[in-house]
């Protein structure tokens, strides 16, 4: 995976996390820092239930309401997967998993990531972000504060911008 | 009118900061051609047939003199020295120079405009009746409530993304004229019997290749509860619009892939998880935007409307004039005037920079400094004392916008075609000049009546041909440019999609084809019914009989 940037604009140093190339085929995964794909998780979750470092990875069709039965909190990390960054359904996705699933742990976005839709990310719920390299990375931390403020509610921000500031009347 | 605070302002003077790296990044190589499209189509810019394109921002088609003097003056600093105005109430640029498109948007934020979601899979450009606040017959002024929608949807987080374009459009007089049938979401506002304003929400219309009349999915909806209730159908869409194919993306598949009362359930359970966050609109951010419409006060000035009725029976250009490009004012002794932006030979919405900087000091002189674009590609000045109609129509036959027959046949609605887009079948604004020069006498126009014709040149629709009492669309036959004809559309309250008449013509027979149809209707009309009204009670076939005789079968 390339570098990860947090929303803060630091860059995640020692991450371990690594997507588990495994299937369902392949038995029940063995130790390790894995970020499962929802078939791997559906079929050993009774197994891997309990281990310590849990992470799921959701392509971006997920259906949130997939969901509503399973505990959350046991997951250390959840990404989103996007095939491409035009695919907006991971950003709804985030939004129910933050919103409507109520899910606190860290929420990362990974795939086909354009540093120019950070802004969008952030606001959708996402914590960190997997890059290309480098130069993204910089690219990227600069449109964390591409913008003061922003109309609309948001994930971060629930209170749009008219119940934000006072906004003077002509 | 809609003045900036410093919050928008500073929104749009951030945007074009962010879109000159990114224009820089990818003159550079750093983004690829690839990543850069999508990014510069939500600020407006397309690679068209012979040059950068640029779509401006007109928010419900409403201008101060001074934003129209600066698109006069991008006009001629950066294009050939005009502009097209569009169906959508926006403007656009075709001769541009990518280098040079940050520096427009930098020029335009300066008059408080932008290119924003002017195109794009994202919320487009809100739309609504050109007469907002001014129209004798409107129940709720619409501006405010669709500025209140061009901030939510400005940069908001979850949908810019969306399977394909989305459009919405908000109508709030007895007869829309804001196409709102045909729209992704078309909004009716009206007033409840408490007089707060209430929204019927119309969802899954839209021209294109599959033309579809929206359905009401919810009616009645508070005004506090808007934007959360539009949260919710765009939620809906996002996550299970189709993504698969780009023929099949917009929201009106979805609406009858799954069913109107189905897809009604599901965004009304998304909505009843967030009509209670802190989305929807305050009565004090509603009360702060509304005053920006605030009628401007209009001096007392004499009610003129009878003289006027003797005059428009004058034959004369004035008479003429007067009788096609008016529209009555609230207000006694004022009048909304039409400035025709169809002179035979004109490209249907083409205005140069001479006549935009006209128009501007029309509007200064005569209408409180405000100018409308209207769904026909005309300019409207909404607030002229009668009183001073001669004077208004004198400037504007000296500009060359005083062509006599908005409303009519020759007010034809016309996409930029195969002149200029890289889509198009065929091109369409020689047919519409062909089809003027061919009837252009002002009697017989009359006679006529209401009439819209309205030329697509591909299915796109951006000519919004389906919905054109007579409707031309750009065919490809065999490589040759071909043109199919449909009737009896319509796209206001009792909006109707039009029928094909049958095989498609060439560009020369297009007149003839058009006059038959035309002499069709003028044998068989009743006293004073319209070419639409007669189309609805005589049916399609007495019209293919006249265009192909009486055998033919299609
Ligand atoms: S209808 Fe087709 S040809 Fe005309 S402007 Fe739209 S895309 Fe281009």
């Amino acid at each position: 995976m390339g570098p990860v940037l947090k929303r803060n604009g630091e860059e995640l140093s020692a991450d371990q996390w690594v997507l588990y190339a495994g299937g369902v085929d392949d038995g029940p995964p063995p130790n390790g820092d894995w970020l499962f794909a929802w078939p791997v998780w559906e079929a050993y979750s009774e197994k891997l239930a309990g281990r310590d470092r849990l992470a799921l990875c959701l392509d971006t069709a997920f259906d949130a309401e997939k969901l509503a039965q399973v505990d959350l909190e046991q997951f250390r990390l959840i990404g989103i997967h996007f095939e491409t960054f035009q695919d907006g359904r991971g950003l709804s996705l985030a939004v129910e998993l933050r919103k409507h699933c109520h899910y606190q742990g860290e929420l990362r976005a990974l795939g086909d990531i354009l540093p120019d839709m950070i802004d969008y990310l952030v606001r959708c719920g996402f914590d960190t972000f997997v890059v290309r390299n480098q130069e993204e990375l910089a690219e990227a931390r600069k449109n964390l504060s591409v913008m003061d403020h922003y109309y609309s509610a948001s994930v971060t921000n629930p209170r749009p911008l008219f119940r934000n500031i006072r906004r003077q009347p002509l | 009118m809609y003045k900036y605070d410093q919050y928008d302002q500073r929104v749009v003077d951030q945007r074009v900061e962010q879109f000159r790296r990114q224009t820089h990044r990818y003159i550079e190589g750093k983004l690829t051609e690839e990543e850069f499209r999508p990014l510069r189509l939500h600020n407006g810019l397309y690679m068209q047939r012979l040059a950068p394109m640029m779509r401006i921002a007109i928010p419900y088609g409403l201008l101060s003199s001074e934003q129209l003097r600066m698109l006069a003056l991008i006009a001629r600093k950066y294009d050939k020295g005009y502009g097209h105005f569009s169906t959508r109430q926006n403007i656009q640029y075709n001769w541009l120079l990518l280098e040079e498109a940050p520096d427009i948007l930098a020029d335009l934020a300066r008059v408080q405009m932008h290119a924003i979601q002017t195109s794009g899979n994202c919320i487009r450009n809100v739309t609504a009746d050109q007469y907002s606040g001014v129209a004798h017959d409107e129940n709720v002024d619409a501006r405010p409530y669709c500025e209140l929608v061009r901030q939510w949807s400005t940069f908001h987080p979850e949908f810019d993304w969306l399977p394909r374009k989305f459009k919405i459009a908000i109508n709030g007089a007895q007869n829309d004229r804001a196409a709102t049938d045909v729209h992704d979401i078309g909004l009716d506002i009206y007033k409840g019997e408490d007089g707060e304003p209430l929204f019927d929400v119309k969802v899954g219309g839209g021209l294109g290749r599959t033309p579809v009349i929206g359905r009401c999915i919810r009616k009645g909806l508070p005004v506090q509860h808007l934007l959360s209730y539009l949260e919710a159908v765009m939620r809906i869409y996002n996550r299970y619009g189709r993504r698969d194919n780009i023929y099949k993306a917009r929201i009106k598949i979805l609406v009858r892939a799954l069913g109107a009362e189905v897809f009604a359930r599901q965004v009304e359970e998304e909505w009843l998880k967030i009509r209670d966050d802190q989305i929807d609109v305050t009565e004090e951010e509603l009360n702060r935007i509304a005053r920006h419409f605030e009628p401007p006060e209009l001096e007392p000035s004499p009610d003129c409307w009878p003289e006027l009725e003797a005059e428009k029976e004058k034959k004369t250009a004035y008479g003429f004039w007067l009788k096609n490009n008016l529209f009555r004012h609230k207000v006694t002794g004022y009048v909304i005037v039409t400035l025709s932006l169809k002179a035979i030979g004109n490209p249907p919405g083409d205005a140069t920079d001479v006549q935009m900087e006209g128009v501007a000091d029309m509007a200064d002189l005569y209408s409180r400094s405000e100018i409308r674009t209207t769904h026909e590609q005309n300019l409207i000045l909404p607030h002229v004392r009668q009183t001073d109609l001669p004077k208004v129509f004198e400037a504007a036959r000296k500009l060359g916008l005083a062509a006599p027959f908005t409303g009519t046949l020759a007010d034809i609605v016309c996409c930029p075609g195969g002149d200029f887009c890289s889509l198009a079948n065929a091109k369409s604004i020689p047919i519409a000049e062909a089809i003027q020069r061919r009837f252009d006498d002002l009697d017989y126009l009359h006679d006529l009546g209401p009439l819209d014709l309205n030329i697509s040149g591909c299915m796109n629709a951006c000519g919004h041909h389906h919905v054109g009492h007579i409707g031309i669309l750009g065919v490809d036959k065999k490589s040759q440019e071909f043109y199919q004809v449909s009737l009896g559309g319509n796209s206001t309250q009792d909006s109707s999609l039009g029928t094909i008449v049958g095989p498609s013509f060439s560009s020369a027979e297009v007149p003839d084809k058009i006059a038959e149809i035309l002499e069709c209707y003028i044998d068989r009309r009743h006293s004073k019914e319209t070419f639409l009204e007669c189309y609805r009670r005589i049916g399609i076939e007495p019209f293919r009989e006249a265009v192909y005789g009486a055998s033919t079968k299609t």
